[in-house]
């Protein structure tokens, strides 16, 4: 059963096409993984058994061509799937069933893909640990007693632990990249605009991406090629040519300029994640690519300038949740001042809260100069260092964290010290390119290490094809944890 | 720079949300903390008025389309009778 559950997407699809193994089959391996490891992991919020097998079966009475045809994947619970609730890992949502789907939802249904389930996160994806949920807390495959990364943490551990072969997350802050490295799995976040998010349920709009963690760059380049789309449904949605970014790999990177911050490898970085991530810098010079190290001072305001933004969008954001029109709303019998009050008291957790307090906070009368005002002309000067380094370079090599992923329960005592392991992620959400973490090796203590490789707008193919090129030389995305599939147990 | 229970209590009156006494107290603190982390951006240039100039919606024409049926988007809603969302009464 391992065997099936080790493949690739595209090589269980490819099997699927051949006849060597059907839809069924593959579905029931996976959710036979889902039952094994629920109880350990907590990855899903919502499993779609008896759902999956039907879409499963009648994808093989069809037949189909594809890249992805009969690949059961799972989605972040906050992507929202017509008549199958749509929680955020929140109370607020605990019964919410949408009466329409994502864009990206139909998008994978029309690329012949299985829907396993909904995954868990962090609530309204605002963590950075997967700890924040409502659902109890995700665990890391490759150490139970760590955090697997947020918020799409359970869409990277489902992947890491053989649960499914891809998923999509969404990635605000770094939120499909942070979880994606400290899995051991690659995760790819695109350019702003180019992944509809539409059903995409808002936390930050001006940052919010959907984006793929798959087990390698060529899976990432097949599902964007399903997903990337113009959605006029989706105001911020970009025209454009998309797909072929499959057919277009070839892990060619001679000649390729590949720049290292010195701002993203500040004190701050572990030296055994340094280390891993100075390795896939060697290896893509080996493969013909000229890396030297850049400077990028703005990168000093990214951290500040992305908190504010965000929680001032989510601030905004999160207003419609009122008792009212949907979700949550307080039991007994008050006026409606008492209602808005205690139903958004009741239904949002203390991070919830604590992001739109401080929203409010940079937003209100004394404080928007001060803060917003100045997050903003941040922003521009992110935005146009990034533009300045990408007239020198084809891509950009980071760090994706400082260290690998803590212990369960150290960082929700420290909200401060949380939000300084985004430092290295947030400045592709600011300035809206695409980005992408590959693993590229692991601790002492055996947890992996992601590397970060940022490209400019619509530079997709460039980072697949340097992902690719990394994966072509290493094993380390082939490494699976101790308790992949249904066979050993975790530690 | 510094937060009181009293600010956040203001806050999160803006916000509507109601927080117990412990919660006031625990989230002046981390807002504070959170804040100090915020005070790099006083060192940002900004010029307001011309930050409202390079600024502009790119907004497309309104078009009619079809949407939702009224009863689905009614059907997540805690109270309806059917054709409106309930709330408790406003004016006596």
């Amino acid at each position: 059963m391992n065997e099936i559950l080790n493949m690739t997407a595209l090589e269980l699809s490819a099997g699927i096409k051949k006849g060597e193994v059907s839809c069924q089959e593959a579905a029931q391996a996976a959710l036979n993984v889902i039952r094994t490891r629920q109880d350990q992991l907590n990855t899903f919020i919502t499993v779609t058994g008896r759902q999956a097998l039907e879409r499963a079966a009648a994808l093989d009475r069809r037949k189909g061509s594809g890249p992805l045809f009969g690949v059961p994947g799972a989605v972040k619970d906050n992507l929202c799937t017509q008549g199958l609730r749509t929680t955020c890992a929140s109370l607020m949502l605990e019964r919410y069933v949408p009466p329409y789907n994502a864009g990206v939802i139909d998008l994978l249904d029309e690329a012949g893909t299985v829907l396993l389930g909904k995954l868990n996160m962090d609530e309204f994806a605002m963590g950075s640990t997967s700890e924040t949920s409502c659902f109890g807390p995700v665990k890391n495959p490759w150490d139970l007693s760590r955090v697997p990364g947020g918020s799409s943490g359970g869409a990277a551990a489902a992947v890491a632990a053989g649960e499914v072969w891809f998923a999509l997350g969404s990635d605000t802050g770094g939120s499909v990249r942070q979880p994606a490295a400290w899995c051991g799995v690659t995760g790819i976040k695109p350019t702003y605009g180019t992944v509809s998010r539409y059903g995409l349920v808002a936390y930050a709009s001006s940052f919010d991406q959907v984006g793929a963690i798959c087990r390698d760059a060529a899976d990432c380049a097949a599902v964007l090629d399903a997903i990337q789309n113009h959605d006029p449904r989706d105001s911020t949605g970009l025209p454009g040519e998309y797909g072929g970014l499959l057919a277009g790999l070839n892990g060619d990177i001679r000649g390729m300029r590949i720049g290292m911050p010195a701002q993203l490898f500040g004190d701050e970085l572990d030296p055994q994640v340094r280390h891993r991530v100075l390795d896939a810098a060697r290896v893509l010079r080996d493969r013909g690519a000229q890396v030297e190290e850049c400077c990028l001072p703005a990168a000093d305001y990214a951290l500040a300038a992305y908190y504010v933004i965000a929680c001032a969008e989510a601030s905004s954001n999160l207003a419609r949740y009122d008792g009212v029109h949907y979700g949550k709303r307080c039991a007994g019998d008050v006026g409606l001042e008492e209602l808005y009050l205690r139903s958004r008291s009741e239904g949002f957790g203390s991070e919830v809260k604590r992001r739109i307090l401080l929203g409010t906070f940079v937003l209100s009368e004394g404080h928007y100069d001060a803060y917003y005002a100045k997050a903003l002309a941040a922003r521009d000067m992110v935005r146009k260092s990034f533009e300045e380094l990408f007239s020198q370079y084809d891509l950009l090599l980071a760090p994706v964290t400082p260290s690998v992923a803590p212990k369960l329960g150290q960082s929700l005592e420290h909200p401060a010290r949380m939000y300084q392991t985004d430092s290295y992620t947030v400045c592709a959400n600011l300035t809206g390119l695409p980005a992408m973490s590959i693993p590229c090796g692991q601790s002492e203590g055996g947890m992996p290490v992601g590397v970060q490789l940022i490209g400019p707008a619509f530079g997709e193919q460039t980072l697949l094809n340097a992902a690719h090129a990394v994966q072509r030389e290493t094993h380390w995305h082939k490494l699976r944890p101790p308790c992949f599939g249904t066979g050993g147990e975790g530690t | 720079m510094r937060i009181t229970s009293e600010t956040v209590e203001h806050t999160a009156a803006l916000a509507k949300l109601k927080l117990t006494h412990e919660e006031l107290a625990q989230a002046a603190e981390q807002l504070e903390d959170i804040l100090n982390c915020m005070d790099v951006l006083a060192g940002v240039t900004c010029d307001t008025q011309q930050q409202a100039q390079m600024r502009k919606n790119v907004l497309r024409e309104d078009v009619c389309r079809p949407g939702l049926e009224r009863s689905q988007l009614l059907v997540g809603a805690p109270a309806t009778d059917g054709t409106y969302f309930l709330v408790p009464k406003t004016v006596e």
